[in-house]
């Protein structure tokens, strides 16, 4: 690992731990007393925040002043600690950093959840300090449920208390896959190779070769044998055949394209090198295969 | 025209999303081809890679912070506007790209 990967991977565990300590400390001190629900009812004033993604801020210290739409109206909003607001997806709020303000916002992306707590101190559009941590991974099934329950109560503008309640088990729900262990991301080495493997994928009818597809990533074609020795174990030249051939035999199965046509769609000009690379990685000549796998089919039709 | 863009705001909870989206929009109405990767709360999403970056023509940054793993980009291009801009006035950004 280079020293930058190991500092951003210590910066981003940080900023999870700081967010954890937040939050925990939160719920341990308050409840929520009263949720406000945004809506989309009016349009957006200019650098409002839409999202296609829903969105709960809950402020922990100052007054987190907005302006929202709700029930067709424009409101200015004034939550404090114990308040939360929920802002369901492609509905809008305009918060005023002009005051000095500490809010958490969680944001509920499709895969992701993320958490941004901003420290205002007022009079700036800038924050004073912003840190970010997110949960990779994604969803459990409690924090999805919850989360489509309390989007539900909001297009309801639901009163009583379901929403401070539900809101309240979200928060525990976040800070429970916070804790939860982080799948780390793939080392490097890995994701050259996957990506080098997605690339013969989608250019094998093409006449790559080891050194194009070296000159494709910037890379030594040297370094290319080696990464697919040592992640891969096997070399270059046999993945492209392993791919070429398999696309072969789906060829072989579905169509009755001559054994020639065949060998030129995946880029093999003599056919009778075509049928040596094919004998050798599936046992069987090409039209071995095709007389094997349409008898199958056959007999399997009827 | 390839492009890779990159969109970061202080509190990574919209306007980086909000931006992500209007460059996607805008770049397709000038026939531009683009990836906008963005760095928000949510983490780096849509991640460019190596290839991506070296196949763009020029990359721009729609920031007001400074972006994640920026030696991605050394040898590329680079056009910096103030996040807003993108908000605002991002056929701005492309009509430039033109001249």
């Amino acid at each position: 690992m280079k020293p930058s990967d190991a500092r951003s991977h210590a910066r981003i565990s940080s900023a999870n731990q700081i967010v954890i300590h937040t939050l925990e400390e939160y719920l341990r001190e308050t409840r929520i007393r009263r949720v406000h629900f945004g809506d989309g009812t009016t349009a957006p004033p200019p650098l409002a925040y839409v999202t296609n993604f829903p969105r709960l801020s809950v402020p922990l210290a100052g007054c987190h002043i907005m302006e929202v739409a709700r029930s067709g109206r424009t409101e200015t909003i004034k939550p404090v600690r114990s308040h939360a607001v929920f802002v369901p997806d492609h509905a809008w709020n305009k918060p005023d950093w002009s005051s000095r303000v500490d809010v958490l916002t969680l944001l509920f992306g499709v895969k992701q959840i993320g958490v941004s707590l901003v420290r205002h101190k007022g009079g700036s559009q800038v924050p004073a300090s912003a840190v970010k941590a997110s949960v990779h991974g994604g969803y459990d099934v409690p924090t999805h449920s919850i989360l489509a329950t309390l989007m539900v109560l909001a297009a309801d503008h639901t009163r009583g208390p379901l929403p401070r309640l539900l809101t309240e088990s979200l928060l525990h729900a976040c800070l429970r896959l916070l804790k939860s262990p982080q799948k780390q991301r793939p080392r490097k080495a890995i994701r050259t190779y996957e990506s080098i493997c997605l690339y013969v994928q989608e250019h094998f009818h093409s006449p790559i070769t080891r050194e194009s597809v070296a000159r494709n990533f910037g890379l030594a074609p040297n370094h290319v044998s080696r990464l697919f020795r040592k992640e891969g174990f096997m070399r270059f030249n046999d993945y492209l055949n392993l791919v070429r051939v398999n696309r072969a035999k789906f060829m072989l199965q579905n169509y009755s394209m001559t054994l020639k046509e065949i060998a030129a769609s995946c880029c093999y000009s003599d056919p009778a090198y075509f049928c040596r690379v094919f004998k050798k990685t599936c046992k069987v000549t090409p039209t071995e295969y095709r007389t094997r796998s349409t008898t199958q089919v056959s007999a399997g039709s009827n | 025209m390839k492009i890779v863009a990159v969109t970061a705001c202080p509190t990574g909870i919209a306007h980086t999303y909000m931006a992500a989206a209007r460059l996607e929009k805008i770049a397709k109405n000038f026939g531009h081809e683009i990836k906008v990767e963005t760095q928000g709360a949510m983490g780096i999403e849509n991640r460019l890679t190596e290839n991506d970056i070296r196949q763009a023509h020029i990359a721009i940054f729609a920031v007001d912070i400074e972006v994640e793993e920026r030696e991605r980009f050394n040898g590329v291009k680079v056009i910096q506007v103030p996040l807003q801009e993108a908000l605002k006035n991002p056929e701005n950004i492309f009509s430039k790209l033109q001249h």
